[in-house]
């Protein structure tokens, strides 16, 4: 069947052929696909002030510079909260809440926090940080070049108890754009 | 070159590679549908403590027997405040057990009343008596001896510091017959409540 034999070694090369284009695209700097351009995601000071002494009562507010470095759109930007799921910090309940909003210009400081002078917007509702589910952002403009500026609210609910006392965490917040 | 020596082998080999490669040209295809980039911030953050003890002075402990109508009794005790987190007020909720007349008639049965010393109370007795050297103040006016989160007043309330209290317990003038011979133990719980919640 020299035939059949020939169709099979043709396919095998096939095959092995079109394996071997997948592994070099893997290797490859550059996509298999057509370019599309997205911007890569940067936070320009990502050592947050720590927070200290909270008490159920108590917000402390961070602010977070997003920058689009590229050229291009996201269409999605998730957060995802790292560190606090499995601590008392995290409860569902009782444990810590975060809610960000986005200011067209920059954050400027009083006495009483932080405030907007330009275009406010809720990126994210108050949430409890302890979720392992990702939190999608809202009202982001996710654009190359552009920078969002996001206020981070961290507050502890009235109604945590005494088994909080005491209690430290490290919450790192991972900002993914798709 | 060795030929082939089975006609059912090559296919089943080719096959397996297919079915691989295909494979492969699907994942390759997968990891190029979404590109992503990530960036992250972090910090830590802590939570403050309350502390509210007792002593070294407390003879809450030491009870009064004998007691008639017209009686009080005085007893001394020192809160002390601690912790990373600044206190806002405190409360007194006392309880009895075993209960009897002397606490569940609140205008007959017993009272109580607390003052605060700026220094630490001087002690004489048994039966104690105290005398303030520095100034007074009162922390909590006369009311009936058993009630639930009874506000109190003039408290220092500051990390590190110390409240030096004396306790006057009261057998009203008042008080009848129906309450002789009775006893109740009672249960003083003070309660410390942080400041008002701030902005960091």
């Amino acid at each position: 069947m020299p035939l059949l034999r020939r169709l099979l070694t043709s396919a095998l090369v096939m095959v092995v052929a079109s394996a071997l284009c997948v592994c070099a695209a893997f290797a490859s700097a550059r996509p298999l696909v057509a370019q599309r351009y997205h911007p890569r995601l940067a936070i320009v000071h990502p050592a947050l002030a720590p927070v200290t002494r909270l008490a159920p009562g108590d917000r402390a507010q961070r602010t977070v510079d997003l920058r689009y470095i590229g050229k291009g759109q996201l269409s999605l930007v998730v957060l995802r909260v790292r560190g606090l799921s499995r601590v008392a910090l995290g409860a569902a309940s009782e444990g810590l809440r975060l809610k960000i909003e986005r200011c067209s210009a920059r954050w400027t400081k009083s006495r009483r926090g932080y405030a907007c002078r330009g275009a406010h917007s809720v990126v994210l509702g108050t949430v409890a940080v302890g979720s392992k589910q990702p939190f999608r952002l809202d009202h982001l403009t996710a654009r190359g070049g552009r920078t969002d500026r996001l206020l981070l609210t961290l507050s502890l609910p009235l109604q945590a108890g005494n088994s909080l006392q005491g209690l430290h965490a490290k919450a790192v917040y991972a900002f993914t754009g798709a | 070159m060795r030929p082939f020596t089975s006609g059912s082998t090559l296919p089943k080999l080719i096959a397996s590679l297919a079915v691989l490669g295909a494979a492969a040209a699907i994942a390759g295809l997968g990891t190029y549908a979404t590109f992503t980039s990530s960036t992250s911030a972090s910090h830590t953050i802590a939570t403050g403590t309350l502390s509210l003890t007792s002593g070294p002075t407390n003879r809450l402990g030491t009870g009064a027997t004998l007691v008639a109508a017209g009686d009080s009794l005085q007893r001394a005790i020192d809160l002390n405040y601690a912790g990373s987190i600044s206190f806002g007020s405190a409360t007194l909720t006392t309880s009895a057990s075993p209960s009897s007349g002397l606490d569940t008639d609140a205008t007959d049965g017993l009272h109580v009343a607390i003052d605060k010393c700026s220094i630490a109370w001087t002690e004489s007795g048994p039966p104690y008596t105290y005398t303030c050297g520095g100034s007074t103040s009162t922390v909590l006016a006369s009311s009936p001896v058993v009630g639930s989160n009874v506000a109190l007043s003039n408290l220092t309330l500051t990390a590190g510091s110390t409240d030096h209290l004396r306790v006057t317990v009261t057998l009203p003038g008042t008080a009848g017959n129906s309450l002789q011979n009775l006893s109740s133990t009672i249960t003083y719980t003070f309660t410390g409540v942080q400041r008002a919640g701030t902005s960091q």
